[in-house]
């Protein structure tokens, strides 16, 4: 049926089926990054802040923004961190708002182009589970979606009877962490891993049906045992 | 007071140039916020115990909005007054002949209310000078003092009771 049908998976090459690499966005952000970025003292101010400490993070926080705009969590940020470092010339470095610049040089420098694959199995689906946690179940209706969607996931049967939305909550939440740090679903790309906890959220808070639907294919998708890519959403 | 503030305001401060050192352990530049490359070192004047107070007492803070460093003189007027307190107090402990000074009416009166008056400051920079003057770094004065002793004791007891009369 072509409603189930993982168009990203059928492109690859051969290879690419056999090795099942992770795709991820990151790796797309990373290449639009700078291999080597110099940092004069407006730069260094700009991203600092004020006269503080200047972690990597918060470096590639402020260039990701400013090159590629988009909005990272902080897990996401922290595996492009990975591939970046400082890189510092000169004997005697210091901050000199007399002469507003430099002394010495501080560079940020890219020292991998692909961010590590087990770093990003390691986030899967991070994004999505952090939509998850604005669930409310203190509703009726929510409590029942909520039965449904543990339900499809499985191996939620004890937390399905309790009637405390706190346990029944933390269950979820514990469960959908769990299918991402196993992979159970076998999903390879990391864009598509998001959505999950995100389709969850909207279902059990709103009701949304087209995010019920979209949950269920791709759960229906995970029966063929292939790896997942991409899916057909509604 | 105004001799204090103007002794303040005379120092000069720190250039506004932070050092820079990198931690690659944690992948982290260090910027030496709390101690600029170049600080200001303040020198009292010879003799003047008041100039020595405000040099010990000097602190200046970086301001990023202007990208230079200010005195404090708020802090450095509240610490002076403090110590100056504290000076006159612990003099009181050396030098009353009392077996336990710290219960005297007068030394209470110094530690929970001197403070409170409107004159504090001028009085206790007057004070300050003059204690300065016979009796050593601890505020213990000798034998060939006890005329200058008993001449502050008697001001304190004098200015505790225009504040405190008699019932």
């Amino acid at each position: 049926m072509g409603v189930f049908d993982d168009k990203k998976f059928d492109g690859l090459d051969w290879i690419s089926q056999a090795t099942e690499p992770m795709d991820s966005r990151l790796n797309e952000i990373l290449e639009q990054l700078p291999d080597r970025l110099h940092l004069d003292f407006n730069r260094f101010l700009k991203i600092c802040g004020s006269i503080h400490n200047l972690t990597i993070t918060s470096a590639i926080y402020n260039i990701v923004t400013d090159t590629v705009g988009d909005h990272l969590c902080w897990e996401q940020l922290c595996a492009l961190c990975t591939c970046f470092a400082f890189e510092v010339e000169g004997d005697s470095i210091a901050l000199d708002f007399e002469k507003q610049q430099i002394t010495g040089s501080i560079y940020i420098v890219k020292t991998a182009t692909t961010i590590d694959e087990k770093h990003l199995e390691s986030i899967l689906g991070v994004e999505g589970m952090n939509m998850m946690l604005s669930i409310d179940l203190s509703v009726n209706e929510a409590m029942d979606r909520c039965n449904e969607i543990m339900s499809m996931l499985g191996r939620c049967e004890d937390s399905i009877k309790t009637r405390s939305a706190y346990k029944k909550r933390v269950a979820l939440l514990r469960r959908v962490r769990d299918l991402f740090r196993s992979n159970e679903w076998n999903i390879k790309d990391t864009v598509l891993a998001d959505k999950v906890g995100g389709w969850i959220a909207s279902y059990i808070i709103d009701g949304n049906l087209a995010a019920l639907s979209n949950f269920c294919r791709l759960k229906v998708m995970t029966h063929k045992g292939q790896a997942i890519y991409s899916m057909e959403e509604v | 007071m105004k001799e204090l503030i103007e002794l303040i305001r005379s120092h000069g401060v720190s250039r506004p140039v932070f050092n820079i050192g990198y931690d690659s352990k944690n992948k982290r530049i260090i910027v030496s916020a709390d101690s600029p490359a170049h600080p200001y070192i303040p020198k009292a004047l010879p003799g003047n115990p008041l100039s020595a107070l405000v040099a010990a007492n000097y602190r200046d803070n970086f301001d990023m909005d202007t990208q230079t460093f200010h005195v404090d003189e708020e802090h450095m007027l509240e610490q002076c007054k403090t110590e100056m307190h504290e000076r006159i107090k612990t003099f009181l402990m050396h030098n009353m002949q009392t077996a336990d000074p710290s219960r005297s009416k007068l030394y209470r009166w110094v530690n929970y209310k001197f403070i409170r008056i409107d004159v504090t400051l001028d009085v206790s920079i007057m004070l300050y000078k003059y204690i300065c003057s016979f009796a050593d770094t601890q505020a213990r004065t000798y034998d060939t003092h006890r005329d200058h002793t008993n001449n502050v004791i008697a001001l304190l007891t004098a200015m505790m009771e225009k504040h405190e009369p008699r019932k």
